[in-house]
């Protein structure tokens, strides 16, 4: 059995507004086991960015609130962390990293300064030698140099390399990549993904990487969990999820993008509809207005998650054995 | 396409420098030339995929085809006659954005910004015909005329992309430059998107030219598809042959580099070193990343020629 380094369970997350409370991520359950890289994938606002913050504590103080479920590091429960233990464990046993890296650099700094102040354990000198040489790991040319830099004199696939050493100093076990290539063109894209893989074997670190790229989920992760509308509506391995894929969302999704071999005479099966407005209660499947298959089973009653196999599981009453025939 | 048929749209050694630094009276001093002489035709409903990384100038063709950038160099010819860049747009010529939110005017009701360019180039000029053409217009790209008097945020980015199209099409344009107009939404909103724009072409017989970074997509919806890279066309060729036999190094990578949604095809894919760089010397733009650069690709800019159907600017091939 593998070591467990990550455990959600249940958690869900809302946000106060001016329109009422959003239910953003909606009783969520993931693991991640120790070198895995781990996929969340996803549309726009279906939650993968919240549930990353939540694990990072990152949510914003002002409006969110967790309402539910735990999130267990290394085997010690971290939900209820207090603000200054949160800090000591983000940046060291747990780091983060962004779709534009520019956001979290400090732009009057240079990379050299942000790399090393504030680290725990080391020397100046020390420091000094570890970020040159994990700027040289993540492939900056003349990483010395470099450090003299400021964040606007890298290009951004070297500014996310950059990120990248940096999430780095602390040695973490768990590193959330948020979108890291979504602002990237598709051969450096290539590369950071790459770079990311190499580092997972390197370090032994885990990966949760956060994408609606179902290209860059397929092309790293070993595990994936598809979310919509705020639930893992289907997890699996990489291959049950990409060959064997049993949600009809994740059908769906998987099918709307065009395979090489189509032809212009074929239509892109497309999913009808949008996700609906998390501000609501949803009584059954979240999926019910967009679903071809839906049943009447599934507009009134919440679809219970079923077993494919050990590692592949799904929400949806298609899958459940003993659905009882008047519920359809 | 038909060898007979002529071009309806051509574009000629187009280019288009930008100032990069200036003097102290403010006159350039460096110049970055986002297009570098380029050429293609797009023939009568066809379209023509652009693809490359960013910062190549597929925006830059774009609009200086449309005529919001006055061009350095070359000329833009539509059904054969140069257009005169001088006059700006020209209504033949229309365009649908990537951003469908930021380029919808949010004060204006959905009925006021597609009949908006009715007004500028005053035609449906009658107040109940312009009305029926919004009406027309919006059943067209698959929404109802009862959303004519609603405002951009009351939709989604699909449906305002669903706006975007019925507004570039309002004035019936012969060529609709289509400038990353699925890039904002999301997989499954994209489908329905490029669903729409195939069906449109096939019932009023448009004519696209497609700019985007997704190769998949491109390939999907593009009879012909163009390659560039910093300014220039590597490569075009028809979708088909560009993606199974692809010719230029610059297409070999980019092509490997495409995130497949299928975990067996992960296996050695072959990367490319480096970055865009800046420099843009004498030779071929792409000798600083090209694993088969020679002394003639530094020193050399490649012409195009024409192989196997292809059109190809690389020393590779003689
Ligand atoms: N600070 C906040 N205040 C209010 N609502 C929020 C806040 N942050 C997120 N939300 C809402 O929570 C939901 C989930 O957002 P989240 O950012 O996790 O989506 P995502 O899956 O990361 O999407 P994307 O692919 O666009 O990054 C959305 O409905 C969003 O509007
Ligand atoms: S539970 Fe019903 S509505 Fe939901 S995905 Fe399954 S079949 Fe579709
Ligand atoms: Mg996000």
């Amino acid at each position: 059995m593998s070591t467990s380094i990550l455990s959600v369970k249940d958690l869900s997350v809302g946000f106060h507004t001016y329109r009422g409370d959003i239910k953003a991520v909606r009783g969520v359950t993931f693991g991640v086991d120790e070198g895995e890289i781990v996929g969340i994938v996803g549309e726009s606002g279906c939650g993968k960015s919240v549930t990353a913050h939540a694990v990072m504590g990152l949510l914003p103080k002002e409006n969110s609130f967790i309402s539910g479920g735990s999130i267990s590091f290394m085997n010690n429960d971290i939900t209820t962390l207090s603000e200054e233990a949160m800090e000591n464990i983000r940046g060291s046993a747990i780091s983060m990293i962004f779709q534009d890296p520019m956001t979290s650099l400090n732009p009057v700094l240079t990379i050299g300064q942000q790399m090393t102040e504030g680290v725990k354990g080391l020397t100046g000198q020390e420091a000094y030698e570890k970020a040159v040489a994990l700027l040289e790991r993540v492939g900056i040319a003349n990483p010395k140099e470099r450090m003299k830099d400021y964040p606007h004199q890298f290009s951004g696939g070297m500014r996310q390399r950059v990120m990248i050493a940096m999430a780095l100093m602390g040695n973490p076990r768990l590193l959330f990549a948020d979108e890291p290539t979504t602002a990237l063109d598709v051969t450096i894209q290539a590369q950071i993904l790459a770079l990311l893989n190499e580092l997972r074997h390197d370090m032994k670190m885990s990966i949760v990487l956060v994408s609606h790229d179902l290209g860059v989920i397929a092309r790293i992760c070993d595990r994936v969990n598809v979310m919509y509308a705020g639930r893992i509506v289907e997890q699996g391995t990489v291959a049950e999820i990409f060959h064997n894929p049993q949600h009809p969302y994740t059908k769906g999704l998987l099918n709307s993008l065009p395979r090489m071999d189509m032809s212009l005479d074929e239509e892109l099966p497309v999913i009808d509809g949008q996700p609906p407005d998390l501000l609501y209660d949803i009584t059954g499947c979240s999926f019910v207005s967009r679903c071809g298959c839906a049943m009447r089973v599934c507009t009134d009653t919440k679809p219970v998650e079923q077993s494919v196999s050990d590692s592949h599981k799904a929400e949806c009453w298609l899958l459940a054995k003993n659905r009882s025939k008047e519920a359809v | 396409m038909d060898k007979e048929m002529q071009p309806l749209l051509s574009v000629r050694n187009l280019a288009k420098r930008f100032a990069v630094k200036k003097d102290f009276w403010g006159r350039a001093k460096e110049y970055n030339y986002a297009l570098n002489g380029v050429s293609f035709d797009i023939f009568p409903g066809e379209t023509l995929g652009l693809v490359g990384e960013s910062g190549c100038g597929k925006t830059t063709a774009g609009r200086t085809i449309m005529g919001l950038y006055r061009p350095t160099a070359g000329q833009v010819f539509l059904h054969g006659k140069e257009l005169d860049v001088a006059n700006g747009p020209d209504k033949r010529i229309q365009m649908i954005f990537q951003d469908p939110y930021a380029c919808l005017n949010p004060r204006m009701t959905v009925g006021e910004i597609i009949a908006e360019p009715m007004e500028i180039n005053g035609v449906y000029k009658e107040a109940g015909a312009k009305k029926q053409r919004v009406y027309d217009l919006l059943d067209m790209v698959g929404l109802s005329k009862e959303q004519a008097n609603r405002f951009p945020h009351e939709f989604s980015g699909g449906q305002r992309q669903r706006i975007g199209i019925a507004r570039a099409l309002a004035v019936n344009p012969d060529v609709i430059i289509c400038d990353e107009p699925i890039s904002a939404l999301d997989v499954s909103i994209q489908a329905q998107v490029v669903n729409l724009m195939s069906r449109l072409q096939k019932e009023l017989g448009l004519t696209y030219l497609f700019i985007a970074h997704d190769l998949a997509m491109v390939k999907y919806i593009s009879h012909r598809v163009a390659v560039m890279y910093k300014g220039s066309i590597m490569e075009l060729a028809k979708a088909e042959d560009l993606y199974n036999n692809p010719m230029h190094p610059y297409t070999k990578t980019l092509l490997a580099a495409i995130p497949v949604p299928d975990p067996d095809v992960r296996a050695d894919i072959a990367l490319i070193k480096g970055e865009v760089s800046q420099n843009v010397g004498t030779g071929c733009p792409f000798a600083g990343r090209c694993p088969s650069a020679s002394d003639r690709c530094w020193a050399e800019k490649p012409k195009t020629k024409v192989i196997n159907g292809h059109i190809i600017a690389c020393h590779l091939y003689v």
